[in-house]
């Protein structure tokens, strides 16, 4: 009885030693991108032998990497108006109407996240170079749309799908029109899933690589397609300032974009119950 | 008939105005009271709601007095609140047409026809205040702002919430929420309140307590009502009329005294309270007519019935109206048996009895204080011919 | 004056007609935009895929044929499903240990293992390959600690080829297969596991088989849908593997952007969708068990 307990006492603690590990495992690569950043040295050691801010330094003082800075925050901001406000039409067409070939439509919304990101690249790449719009930054927004489009509709959908219909027929019965109760009733209630997935949206294109590097070109240089060109042939600590500050931007959009839906979404889930 | 007609016709022209004559002295800021108005009268007839195969409502015909408080009572399943939303406008009918005042709504979206409605699970806004959620009706009514903040603090009065304006639903008890929803559904002066169970939601004592001031409300605003519910004690003592539904038919319309006393049906005298049903055969008809059951009791009633001598009947009597005594009554009418159980309900005691001839009878007993009846007890029931009424064969559905 | 006073009052009136047309045309307002933009920048992008795939500049099979014929292409395809198979399969192993502590986990452990998850699941896949660079290459991390500590006596070549890729994909996949494990493990009943310990089974026979059993159908589903993840990957290999480590996608990238064979490479792409779709039905009909599973 008492070996047998032991024995268990082990396997609980072995099994969260292991997941420990494969926590610190995950988070490896940050754990080492930071530190690298406020190195000295122009070697990539670890640790770093002296601190300095001189590679965040020479991030800022450099024109081309702040013109792609400027370019992957305007492409974000474009791509998460664009994919948002298509996510949200979308999103009522999908859990408020009834319709022949809904579910159709449902999947080739969500395809872009099924099929494989090399092939969508590849695709818009070759029909970018059909058109003509080579170079220009509206085909990455445009692109860049595609693949985040249908997080939009996820997020706004289930919000939409939870959201107490009641509502809005209540303030029809009240004298509201069915579109003004919409933006009245309806809208004002799911908008943290709105703002959630417009988070998201700025995320995904400040992160999308694949269809960047092919529909980007020297004119619209991005972040990612200059870490691309940089991981590749330069390797210096640069990069590590850029991925440091990119890291920080994540992190806090992540953070408020959890902080919305648990505590806003939190408090409408409880209204609609009730 | 002609009087109803008569009164439809004088509430037209209210309906039509929407605003007291009293009250239209100024435009710009009228000095609107929620207490001189009168609801409008509403009628459906033959209003049928088909999905697909399934019939929801068949054939419903009503026609409702200005000013009237009348329940839908049914259970699940009957209609009611299907019944209620096509009212409401939010399910246009299959077939019919439905007046409020003189005007045909049948097909008139919800959002232009004016009826004031309070759901079940309130409705109210979670992202607005109380105050926002009552002025939302008044600014869909392009009111001016004065004019709202003038009518939502009376609304807000009258249901006894005027300290709450600036608080959000969620900070509000059940029954607060419920008299939010109330007001909200008042405060654009509607001809018509609609309720679908609203107090659905709520424990006992708050039911009733609300109960009565939906009744004040009512009586102080006259405006009409249809409130839906399953509850019985709630449709009787709140409606000047009841109307029982079931499959999507009407099975009785009448006065709480009406449907509880002379219930036409089986199923109306089982649903609003329960009775004893004797199956019996006539024996004679007369102004005391005399029924002789399967058991061989003899019960004279007087209850009318079309019913010929020999025919067989269903005999009914509320438990209430069987008196249980120890000793044989005076005029040597009780019927001997035995007590089967006795329960204890604090306000009654209830017996279950067994008559020497095999008859099962159910009866109550008001608590006086009185020592309860120890089963297999010797006891006499009896009950005077006019609390026993027929229903005839056909109602026994 | 009346009437003025009526009209602010009254609901504005107009006829059954404007409510229908505005019922209609809302849902064409509202299903256009999306329809519309997916068309044009979607299906027909890959619909010309498929159609130059076909076209050279006749109708023909040649690229298809080309690419079945050549071992050359064949060893890519085997590597990709290898590399594929393995990183799924470790993916796995770190997941599900993982996801299971999440649903025990008393919530602000489980708020920050759901924040160390996120994390690099929010990081930049480039800043991720070059993390794993600083720490695998030669000079790297790793290296440094196995070899000042004598366990290795020249450093390990842990990057730039499969093990760089194995490491990096793996890496990518956990926290993906993780979120996915974790939203279904959440439907399942812990009180399970307490009743079949009150049954008289120590925690291990409850776990085995009572919970096991249970997140079966999740695991396969994720399985499938991370393995199609992987198949399909593109920079990781890109960067942290060597020669021999060609997969499919990168083999189509370089024929669009160096070698501009774009019918071979559409051929190729082609071919990828098709393997994706096939695993996608596979995919599709484990949940359909794990939904009828939860149904009984």
């Amino acid at each position: 009885m008492k070996w047998s307990r032991d024995i268990f006492t082990l396997l609980r603690w072995g099994t969260w030693f292991y997941v420990a590990c494969v926590l610190l495992f995950l988070i490896t690569p940050l754990l080492v991108v930071i530190p690298a950043a406020f190195s000295d040295s122009t070697l990539l050691q670890f640790p770093p032998e002296h601190w300095s801010t001189r590679w965040f330094e020479k991030y800022l003082s450099s024109p081309d990497w702040m013109v792609a800075t400027w370019n992957s925050f305007k492409v974000a901001v474009a791509v998460s108006i664009l994919a948002t406000s298509l996510g949200l039409t979308s999103a009522i067409v999908l859990v408020r109407f009834r319709f022949i070939g809904r579910n159709a439509l449902r999947a080739v919304i969500l395809a872009p996240l099924i099929v494989p990101v090399i092939v969508t690249a590849v695709a818009i790449y070759y029909f970018i170079l059909q058109i003509g719009w080579a170079g220009n930054l509206w085909a990455l927004i445009l692109s860049h749309t595609v693949v985040t489009y249908p997080y939009a509709t996820v997020v706004i959908s289930s919000a939409l799908a939870e959201f107490d219909q009641r509502l809005e027929d209540a303030a029809v019965g009240l004298g509201a029109s069915r579109v003004r109760a919409f933006f009245e009733v309806s809208l004002p209630i799911i908008r943290p899933a709105v703002i959630v997935s417009f988070l998201f949206a700025f995320l995904l294109s400040l992160d999308e690589v694949v269809i960047t590097i092919f529909v980007s070109g020297p004119e619209t240089m991005t972040l990612s397609r200059r870490l691309w060109d940089g991981v590749r042939f330069e390797l210096e600590p640069t990069i590590a300032a850029v991925s440091t500050c990119l890291i920080v931007t994540s992190s806090v959009i992540v953070l408020a974009a959890e902080l919305l839906r648990h505590f806003l979404m939190g408090r409408v889930k409880v209204s609609a119950r009730r | 008939m002609a009087e109803s007609l008569s009164s439809r016709r004088s509430t037209e022209k209210l309906s039509l105005g929407r605003f007291p004559q009293t009250n239209n002295r100024s435009a710009t800021k009228p000095e609107v009271s929620a207490v001189h108005r009168v609801g409008a009268s509403i009628a459906l007839s033959n209003v049928v709601k088909r999905y697909g195969t399934f019939t929801a409502v068949s054939r419903l015909s009503l026609a409702i007095e200005a000013g009237e408080f009348v329940s839908f009572l049914g259970p699940s399943g009957s209609g009611k609140t299907t019944s209620l939303l096509m009212v409401a406008g939010f399910i246009i009918p299959t077939e019919g047409a439905i007046l409020l005042g003189n005007q045909d709504i049948t097909r008139l979206p919800p959002h232009r026809r004016n009826i004031g409605m309070v759901y079940q699970n309130y409705a109210l806004f979670p992202h607005m205040t109380v105050f926002k959620n009552v002025a939302f009706p008044l600014r869909m009514r392009r009111l001016g702002k004065e004019a709202i903040r003038a009518r939502v603090r009376q609304a807000l009065e009258l249901v006894q919430l005027q300290d709450m304006a600036d608080r959000y639903p969620l900070q509000l008890s059940g029954g607060q929420q419920q008299r939010v929803a109330l007001a909200r559904a008042l405060v654009f002066e509607p001809p018509l309140l609609l309720m679908d169970e609203p107090l659905g939601a709520l424990d006992k004592k708050l039911r009733e307590e609300l109960q009565g001031e939906i009744k004040r409300i009512q009586r102080k605003i006259r405006s009409t009502v249809i409130y839906v519910t399953h509850d019985q004690d709630e449709a009787l003592s709140m409606s000047d009329r009841v109307v029982v539904m079931k499959d999507g038919q009407i099975e009785q319309v009448g006065s709480p005294k009406e449907l509880y006393e002379t219930p036409r049906t089986r199923f109306v005298a089982g649903f609003l309270g329960s009775a004893n049903f004797l199956d019996a055969t006539l024996v004679s008809t007369g102004d005391i007519s005399v029924a002789r059951t399967e058991h061989g009791t003899v019960v004279k009633t007087s209850g009318r019935t079309q019913a010929c001598v020999g025919s067989r009947v269903t005999l009914a009597v509320r438990p209430e109206r069987v008196a249980v005594t120890l000793t044989q009554v005076p005029d040597n009418t009780g019927y001997q048996g035995r007590v089967v159980d006795a329960n204890y309900f604090g306000t009654t005691q209830r017996y279950e009895i067994r008559l020497d001839n095999g008859e099962i009878l159910l009866a109550n007993r008001t608590n006086i204080g009185d020592p309860l009846i120890e089963p297999s007890s010797t006891v006499f029931a009896s009950w005077r011919p006019e609390d026993v009424w027929i229903i005839p064969a056909a109602g026994n559905g | 004056m009346h009437a003025q006073a009526e009209n602010s009052y009254s609901l504005r009136q107009s006829s059954g007609l404007t409510d229908f047309l505005l019922a209609r045309l809302g849902f064409v307002t509202l299903i256009t935009p999306g329809a519309v933009f997916l068309i044009i920048c979607f299906i027909i992008p890959v619909a010309l895929l498929l159609q130059q795939s076909f076209f050279d500049p006749d109708f023909t099979f040649d690229f298809y044929r080309k690419a079945f014929s050549s071992p050359v292409y064949l060893s890519v395809f085997k590597v990709s499903f290898e590399i594929a198979l393995v990183s799924t399969a470790l993916s796995l192993l770190a997941s599900y240990p993982l996801a299971f502590a999440l649903i025990i986990a008393p919530t602000r452990l489980r708020a920050l293992m759901l924040g160390l998850i996120l994390l690099p699941f929010w990081t930049n896949i480039l800043i991720r390959c070059y993390a794993w660079m600083l720490v695998l290459q030669t000079k790297g991390m790793v290296n440094s600690v196995l070899t000042s500590s004598g366990i290795l006596s020249a450093p390990a070549e842990l990057v730039f080829n499969t093990t760089g890729v194995l490491i990096g994909m793996t890496h990518y996949l956990i926290p993906i297969n993780t979120l996915m494990l974790y939203s279904s493990m959440k439907g399942i009943d812990l009180q399970l596991l307490n009743a079949a310990k009150g049954l008289g089974a120590d925690p291990l026979r409850a776990f085995v088989n009572v919970f096991f059993p249970l997140s079966l159908p999740a695991l396969k589903a994720s399985a499938v849908l991370v393995f199609v993840i992987a198949l399909g990957f593109f920079v990781t290999p890109a960067l942290l593997g060597g020669r021999g480590d060609i997969t499919v996608a990168m083999l189509i990238s370089s024929y669009f952007s160096e070698l501009l064979n774009w019918g071979f490479g559409s051929a190729l792409a082609t071919l990828l969708l098709i393997f994706t779709a096939a695993l996608l039905i596979l995919y599709y009909s484990f949940q359909r068990d794990a939904q009828d599973r939860r149904a009984k």
